[in-house]
């Protein structure tokens, strides 16, 4: 094999070249070449963040994300593409420069977040409390997060959320930035953090996953408080927003949204 | 834990395959331009002098870039100046391969600069042409004495490509991400993604192996 490749040295340069060039040409997203009319929607999301966007066991997406972005491409009358940017930095970096017309991947409805993007709202739910997770049991002198805080427990929080803002506001609190939950549970499985603060409606999901979490729940200062999820648009992009916010409201109406939130978000509501 | 690995083997597999895919063409690319850059930057091939210091500059910068930043460039920033749309896999596979390709132009220049006599002197003296040169001469001695750093490459670039999940492309980290984050087991899963990339990377030992022994018995 190495004597042909070496008397073919040139051949197969120039054929591995040919491939690479031709793999990468049918690669560059041939659905913008194609159908230029109507303009599709560009929906960005991140995958490995259930129910709203997951992988399912036959490769397919899932979620409450996916079913959401199809009626409103639907209402919108516009063909769908959903692009897995894989993590919500590059969701929102893809927002940031226009390559996606909307980001979908369960973003909390904060006060930060509304004044960066146009958030539509698109849960109807609303978290006035917060989820403590210990695992297997909650050492007896913690009533509240401050406790764990004045016992110098390092707390494990997704970035970027109101529950680390929560725990920001706390004076001397250890935190511990971690993005993803599957790792969170690692991390308090194995003593590397003493405690998670999670959105109850994440923690309800994880705790019948592994039964050996426990939750001590506790109510979010006003300030703290989420207000649903929303669909993320640039600020500058006022028409789709609109759009959008008359898809999303189209939806509520109908009671499809209702139905999405039933099947996918309180699955406990709907059996 | 055996039923979640079970019922999730086929994706697995599939994430598996893209891993190869991406791999297999960044190779292309790394082999091909870290060649050309290697044998363009070694002193003794006469290329200009402001030729090779920008080379230069640029492997430079490629092996001082974290990976995870070009490939954001790729993704986001390189579309932006071409006015072209990159698919998450192509501009893995072009950061990949640009980024290895720099190590490769080293691995290569080495291997050129290590000869005491010059390669180039010696291939005219046998009345070669500089292609031929380069085909009969400079490129397979050098892959020949350099097998193991670039097989070295090569496995670094297998691994490399679990970064490529955090711009959405489904490869085993990828996949492997999602089922935990669906199944919520873990160390079954991250265990299962450790033994892919180790498979491969014995295949591609194999591989360095059965080309060790043909040189030998050359």
């Amino acid at each position: 094999m190495f004597a042909f490749i070496k008397k073919n040295l040139s051949v197969v340069i120039i054929i591995t070249l040919l491939l690479a060039i031709t793999c990468w040409w049918k690669a560059t997203s041939p659905a913008t070449k194609q159908n230029p009319q109507p303009k599709p929607l560009v929906v960005g999301m991140m995958s490995g963040w259930p129910p709203f966007m997951s992988v399912n066991s036959q490769g397919e997406y899932e979620g409450y994300d996916v079913d959401v972005a199809k009626q409103l491409a639907q209402k919108l009358n516009r063909p769908l593409i959903i692009k897995d940017l894989g993590s919500v930095q590059t969701v929102l970096i893809a927002l940031e420069q226009g390559t996606i017309d909307i980001a979908m991947s369960g973003f909390d409805n904060t006060k930060k977040r509304m004044e960066t993007f146009n958030m539509v709202r698109y849960t109807t739910r609303e978290s006035t409390e917060t989820s403590v997770v210990f695992w297997q049991q909650i050492p007896q002198s913690i009533k509240a997060l401050k406790d764990c805080i004045n016992a110098n427990m390092t707390i494990c929080v997704e970035p970027g959320t109101s529950q680390e803002k929560y725990v920001d506001s706390f004076t001397g609190a250890i935190k511990k930035q971690v993005p993803s939950i599957s790792d969170m549970v690692m991390e308090l499985r194995f003593g590397k953090v003493g405690a998670l603060v999670l959105e109850p409606r994440v923690s309800e999901r994880i705790c019948k996953q592994v039964p050996e979490l426990v939750v001590l729940k506790e109510p979010l200062p006003a300030e703290f408080a989420i207000y649903g999820e929303g669909i993320a648009l640039k600020k500058q992009n006022i028409d789709l927003a609109k759009q959008v916010q008359q898809a999303v409201t189209a939806l509520i109406q109908d009671g499809t949204l209702l139905e999405l939130e039933k099947t996918w978000l309180t699955q406990d509501d709907a059996s | 834990m055996i039923n979640v690995l079970l019922q999730n083997l086929p994706l697995l597999l599939s994430g598996a395959a893209v891993t190869v895919q991406l791999w297999v063409l960044s190779l292309s690319i790394s082999l091909v331009l870290g060649t050309l850059l290697g044998i363009a930057e070694s002193t003794s091939s006469n290329t200009p002098w402001l030729v090779q210091q920008t080379l230069r500059i640029i492997t430079r910068l490629l092996r001082a870039i974290p990976f995870y930043l070009q490939l954001l460039i790729m993704y986001f920033v390189v579309p932006l100046c071409t006015n072209m749309q990159l698919s998450a896999f192509a501009a893995s596979v072009l950061a990949l391969g640009i980024c290895s390709s720099a190590y490769v132009s080293q691995i290569i220049r080495g291997g050129i600069t290590a000869y005491d006599i010059n390669l180039w002197e010696m291939s005219q003296l046998l009345g070669y042409t500089r292609l031929q040169a380069l085909r009969y001469l400079v490129v397979p001695q050098v892959f020949r004495t350099n097998l193991l750093a670039l097989s070295g490459e090569v496995d670094q670039l297998i691994k490399t490509t679990s970064v490529c999940s955090t711009i959405g492309v489904l490869e085993t980290m990828g996949i492997t991400r999602n089922i935990i984050a669906r199944e919520m087991n873990p160390i079954a899963m991250y265990i299962s993604a450790a033994v892919m990339f180790v498979v491969l990377s014995l295949a591609w030992s194999c591989v360095v192996t059965i080309i060790q022994r043909r040189i030998t018995r050359a």
